[in-house]
């Protein structure tokens, strides 16, 4: 350092918490709420200087290039980083009319504001209500169990924003928040702009989020082959008091999942004694002859997906329900069998077929053989 | 347990209401659902499924003694009544061990393998249709 530089002190040191800082660093994903924190000094400082000087009516040229604050440091001890401001106080004091700092003002008031709200108080009155839709930005990028401390200078611990009180915040002038999600589910419909298309969730609840022209693509291919194809989103969603989730606003991550390859992955890592000391590994040859099988299965117009169980005989059972119909296909590799079994859970109907992994229309009778249950349910 | 000791019965349940509380194995769920095959003896079991007696203990407290006690696996506890068991040509019978008195047995031996499987797809039906009555964490 020469002499005429100085170190700045510090504007706020934030000390993120959470699984994602314990490395010390911060992810990018994390970055944009800082600077949504500086946008809410900027607005909180103007409300401030006016106030302050009740015959202005704008806030002096120059106002809001007076506050650049940086990332100059991370520091251990989870993920603290330092904020600074670029233009010193002294320097900013020169503004015409600005006298008193106010842009600390509006940091210490944002940090009344977030200690009230995690104290279960009210917020300040001088604290401006339009400017508490800013906590549905500042804070948005953390999961439910991280948080952010805001530390100011001179101090050693400041109040910490996390999930509830910044949903608290937003909820004092708004009617829903924002808040990071994961959902996956099978993909259904396009709308008709194409700017948007829906998930339906394994509960069977529809959510819209939004489609862009990079996806539309493999959402298109996800909602023709949903059979087997699922899809992953990951992004923003908007949520009501109650935390039900509205719709997805933003999506940061989309990737579409085969469920048929991701559960014979599952199944083949199963190691022997898979069953509390027994059941027998499912060799890297039968998972393949399962796959060939299923494969042409689903491809050949079967649906849903069943679900896929090892046995205890090192071989693969899939099941379906098609109410009142609960049908069982069992791969017993041993014989190069395939046994279909179904039964009607309401009656003693029952039905049974055993074919042979070479049976040249084997494909074709499992088929006709599922479909004849399906005709009673749509399956699960 | 031994041969003999698995094949030495208790009383009949004759309550058809009480329950019988089942662990389900993870590896027998996928996407949530529970297969028939956890409602199946395995040739191990020798045609004697393995539960707990409603009246005896909790599903929570079946489930601690099967994952901390015996140091099994188990996703959950689902159930079945003895009624249901009734209803389906089985017989439900007390067979109380020294560290488990609650344990007790459905009698699947005088089915057939075919027989043994419809009924397993029967009860895992009903059990589904019920839910899980314990996992951990709930």
């Amino acid at each position: 350092m020469t002499g005429s530089e100085r170190a700045a002190p510090a504007f706020l040191t934030p000390v993120f918490r959470g699984q994602r800082f314990e490395g010390h660093g911060i992810p990018l994903d994390v970055l944009p709420d800082l600077r949504v924190y500086r946008d809410l000094v900027l607005e909180l400082a103007k409300v401030l200087f006016l106030k302050n000087n009740p015959t202005r009516r704008r806030v002096p040229k120059g106002f809001g290039d007076s506050l650049r604050l940086v990332l100059t440091e991370l520091r251990e001890g989870s993920a603290v980083a330092v904020l600074t401001r670029d233009v010193a106080p002294p320097e900013q004091a020169l503004l015409p009319n600005v006298s008193k700092d106010v842009f600390a003002d509006a940091r210490d008031l944002i940090n009344e504001c977030v200690r009230a709200a995690a104290e279960g108080r009210s917020v300040p009155d001088s604290f401006p209500r339009e400017l508490l839709g800013a906590f549905d930005g500042f804070g948005r990028h953390l999961k439910n169990d991280e948080s952010v401390e805001l530390r100011p200078p001179g101090e050693d611990c400041g109040p910490c924003l996390g999930f509830k009180e910044r949903k608290q915040l937003v909820l004092l002038t708004r009617t829903d928040y924002r808040a990071e999600v994961e959902l996956v589910g099978r993909a259904v419909a396009i709308g008709t702009d194409k700017s948007d298309f829906r998930i339906e969730l394994d509960s069977g609840r529809v959510v819209t989020c939004p489609l862009d022209a990079r996806s539309e693509r493999e959402i298109t291919a996800a909602i023709q082959d949903r059979t087997r194809l699922r899809v992953r989103v990951e992004g923003t969603g908007r949520f009501d008091r109650a935390d039900t989730l509205g719709r997805v606003e933003q999506i940061d991550e989309l990737e579409t999942i085969d469920t048929l390859e991701e559960r014979l992955r599952e199944l083949s890592a199963l190691p022997d004694g898979w069953l509390d000391g027994g059941g027998t590994r499912i060799s890297p040859q039968n998972v393949e002859k399962a796959r060939e099988i299923l494969d042409q299965l689903l491809g050949g117009g079967v649906n849903p997906m069943p679900h896929l169980y090892p046995r205890p005989d090192g071989g693969i059972q899939a099941e379906w329900s098609f109410p009142p119909w609960e049908v069982t296909l069992a791969l017993d590799f041993a014989v190069q069998k395939v046994v279909l079994e179904a039964s009607d859970v309401s009656s003693d109907e029952e039905h049974e077929e055993e074919l042979l992994f070479q049976d040249q229309a084997l494909i074709e009778k499992l088929r006709s053989f599922l479909m004849s249950c399906r005709s009673d349910g749509q399956g699960s | 347990m031994t041969t003999e000791c698995r094949h030495r019965l208790g009383p009949l349940l004759s309550d058809p209401r009480e329950l019988l509380w089942r662990q389900v194995h993870p590896g027998f769920i996928h996407d949530g659902r529970v297969s028939s095959q956890a409602f199946t003896p395995t040739p191990k079991d020798e045609g004697l499924l393995s539960v707990a007696r409603e009246s005896l203990t909790t599903a929570k407290d079946a489930f601690r003694h099967h994952v901390e006690t015996l140091g099994f696996a188990s996703a959950g506890v689902m159930a079945v009544s003895v009624g249901e068991c009734l209803d389906a040509s089985l017989n439900s019978y007390d067979q109380p061990l020294p560290h488990n008195p609650a344990h007790a047995i459905v009698d699947f031996r005088a089915l057939s393998d075919k027989q043994t499987g419809k009924t397993g797809r029967k009860l895992a039906a009903l059990a589904r249709s019920r839910g899980f009555v314990y996992q951990q964490g709930s």
